[in-house]
């Protein structure tokens, strides 16, 4: 725990808007060395410098001369750095044209000394055009083993809204896929503090698990625990218009009236059923109520639990996907499509397609050509049933498993996952802006070492690998698959060298 | 790798603090684990805890949905009864006497446990963790009203055997330790305390007077604010090897 601690540190130190600086960053001052400047030189990307004092400063050498960056760095007397604000949370990587984007009002605005020569806006527009994009952020790429560079799998999705109080965009946690053990650790590493993080466990919505394996939902328990005792949760939506589609049909009309429900109900669980029967068992429950023996008091609903099937066929569950679809006030997506997609790996194993629409201020969808289209694959063998669901959506991003090297292949076919060459040929069928491969085994520590195919393939291009923390801004232009095609190589650097 | 893996095979048991599901959530993780090996002496991994029903449906669960057809660890569960007493204090706050039970023994240790009550939000390892002692902002929480729970946490006392002056005990997070006295069976003296959690609450509660005594912290074997109670919170998992 400690050694990914410190790799996580390092790699923001690196790529800061890629690995954001997580909740308790701290690197010693000799640790950000002489050595890892030379690895951000061949990157050509930034430049860690440090000063005399202490501190560190950071250098873009290929941004334009106007860069930017909100910080305030104290050194202790103990020689650490630590970062007091969240300075690279909605960082501008790949757009030279922005400046790096800041939630807080006390930031401090500091120019660097190579872009004081050139000209400079004094006053710095916090609202850049992603700011209002979704974020993924990876909590765990890594296998069923244990091991201290990759946690299990988990995988959280950050929503832009309007804080009402302050009328500044924020984000806050939506959906998560995949809760593998140690979640509710890598939430709380990983997410941004611009908020406490009570408010994002207040605010998810959404948790799917893809199969009843347990390094994909062994962190639920806790998980779910940790949202009741964060609290601000109804059971009931007192606006009604989830139980009564006409009314919500009605205010759909009549757009400036409704703004989207603000009721706050309890996150929806899509799991299979084996999954659902485990939290019942170890937060003694029975449906997502709590029992009279429970330690929590009797009566309390946890969570609104389904099965994938029922959630897409059951008119039982004709609320819950209401619920899930309607908007909330101030969000700038809702949830469109929610498709669970049965996928080759064991019984009740299902990858996912899931689609964001943009809204408008009035609660109102925009065209689709705003829509974010997710694919994820869970843990599966190359399956043609998710490449045939793919083909009505552009797909924005593939998260696609590549469990095993190449060389491997037959222990990918035993246990039915993909190897990574199988994982392209999946993404090639699908044809994603972009694609993100993920679920590595843990024999392989760092990553496996990838053939010279990988490089030269042009297809490849749009494809990144996945590491803890990592944050990948979504939208439905070509920023990811730009993003990709520039942390590819930063990854693999970082990889080989640490 | 393998060499941490068999290191494994010598675990005997895991105390848990608490009867929340923060303490036990990992528990299906480690089991999982352990399938691989041939735990000694005879497969039987001991999971110590104080009683609950919760406690009682997850061990029953991973006997039979997670671990299925492995043949180990096989679970042997052990509960910390909460047992009440009046005794005759001076101190007129504290006339209830907990009682030390015997939890466990092999031919290196014995470990007695003290179950007590506490009410579950407030001193749940959630709040202690993520600083949520706010009430008046739970107060806000529409079943607040309801929110009545209480859970019960376990204070351990291990000897460990053929040692003089070889007994310690270990507190879980928050842990209100009101009664100093040891175990009547144990007769030897106090060489240290062990606390776990994040940090201590200010109005920790204790009668001992630990000042002579060396204390160690554990924060869940990582940084400050950042240990996982569902994975790596037991209150202690003996390697035996390193007792011996």
């Amino acid at each position: 725990m400690v050694q990914a601690t410190r790799f996580s540190d390092k790699l923001h130190h690196i790529i800061p808007c890629v690995f954001p600086k997580g909740s308790n960053c701290k690197i010693k001052k000799d640790e950000v060395d002489n050595e890892n400047i030379e690895i951000l030189s061949s990157a050509q990307s930034m430049i860690i410098s440090l000063k005399s004092d202490g501190n560190y400063r950071c250098i873009y050498t290929d941004k334009p001369k106007n860069y930017k960056q909100s910080r305030s760095e104290v050194s202790n007397s103990n020689g650490e750095l630590r970062d007091e604000i969240e300075s690279s949370w909605i960082a501008n990587f790949y757009s030279g044209s922005k400046s790096w984007s800041s939630n807080s009002d006390e930031n401090e605005i500091e120019l660097d000394e190579e872009s004081s020569t050139g000209s400079h806006d004094s006053n710095v527009n916090f609202t850049s055009s992603l700011d209002d994009k979704l974020f993924l952020s990876i909590l765990g790429s890594g296998c069923a083993a244990p091991s201290v560079f990759r946690g299990s799998s988990g995988y959280a999705f950050y929503m832009p809204f309007l804080c009402g109080i302050s009328n500044n965009l924020r984000h806050r946690l939506h959906t998560l896929f995949e809760t593998g053990e140690g979640c509710l650790t890598y939430l709380r590493r990983f997410a941004p503090s611009n908020q406490p993080f009570v408010q994002h466990l207040r605010s998810l919505r959404l948790i799917w698990i893809s199969h009843a394996h347990f390094d994909h939902y062994g962190g639920l328990p806790t998980l779910v625990a940790a949202i009741f005792l964060a609290g601000k949760r109804v059971s009931e939506c007192s606006c009604s218009i989830h139980k009564h589609p006409q009314k919500k049909a009605k205010f759909n009309s009549s757009t400036s009236q409704h703004q989207g429900c603000e009721c706050n109900l309890h996150p929806i669980i899509i799991a299979p059923l084996r999954v659902l029967k485990y939290l019942d068992s170890f937060l003694n429950c029975k449906n997502g109520v709590t029992s009279e023996s429970n330690i929590l008091g009797a009566g309390h609903r946890l969570f609104f639990g389904l099965r994938h099937q029922d959630f897409d066929r059951s008119p039982f569950a004709h609320e819950f996907r209401s619920l899930l679809f309607c908007g909330r006030r101030f969000e700038y997506y809702s949830i469109n499509i929610l498709r669970s997609i049965p996928v080759d790996h064991c019984a009740d194993a299902f990858g996912l397609i899931l689609q964001f629409r943009r809204k408008n201020q009035n609660n109102q969808a925009l065209t689709h050509t705003t829509d974010v289209n997710i694919c994820f694959s869970g843990d599966t063998r190359p399956s043609q049933k998710l490449v045939f669901a793919c083909k009505n959506f552009p797909i924005s991003l593939l998260i696609h498993e590549a469990t095993f090297g190449n060389d491997m292949s037959g222990d990918a076919l035993s246990k039915r996952h993909s190897t990574f060459s199988e994982a392209i040929s999946v993404q090639k069928d699908i044809d994603p802006k972009s694609c993100l491969l993920t679920h590595f085994s843990q024999r392989y520590e760092y990553g496996y070492s990838f053939d010279f195919d990988y490089e030269a393939d042009n297809s490849c291009l749009r494809t990144a690998i996945a590491l803890d923390g990592m944050l990948v801004p979504l939208g439905c232009d070509d920023s990811i698959s730009e993003l990709f095609s520039k942390i590819r190589r930063i990854s693999l650097d970082c990889i080989s060298r640490f | 790798m393998d060499q941490k893996q068999k290191s494994m095979s010598k675990l005997r048991a895991a105390f848990l603090s608490a009867n929340s599901v923060e303490c036990y959530a990992g528990l299906p993780g480690l089991c999982l684990r352990l399938s691989e090996h041939m735990l000694s002496p005879n497969g039987e991994l001991h999971i110590v805890g104080a009683e609950s029903q919760q406690l009682i449906s997850a061990v029953d669960f991973i006997s039979g949905e997670i671990l299925r057809n492995r043949r180990y660890p096989k679970l042997v569960l052990c509960e910390c009864e909460y047992k009440e007493g009046e005794v005759k204090s001076e101190n007129k706050h504290y006339n209830k006497k907990l009682f030390w039970q015997q939890v466990y023994e092999d031919e290196y240790i014995t470990v007695y446990g003290r179950a007590y009550e506490v009410l579950s939000y407030k001193d749940s390892l959630f709040y202690q963790t993520y600083k949520m002692e706010n009430l008046d902002d739970i107060s806000s929480v529409y079943m607040s009203d309801k929110f009545d729970g209480t859970s019960l946490q376990v204070v351990y006392a291990c000897t460990v055997k053929g040692c003089a002056n070889s007994t310690f005990i270990v507190r879980p997070a928050g842990a209100k330790f009101e009664d100093p006295y040891l175990p009547s069976s144990v007769a030897l003296s106090l060489d240290f305390v062990v606390d776990l959690g994040c940090q201590p609450r200010y109005d920790r509660c204790d009668l001992v007077n630990f000042s002579s005594i060396k204390r160690f912290r554990l924060e869940g074997f990582a940084l400050k604010e950042l240990w996982d109670p569902g994975k790596l919170y037991f209150l202690m998992i003996f390697y035996l090897q390193h007792l011996s």
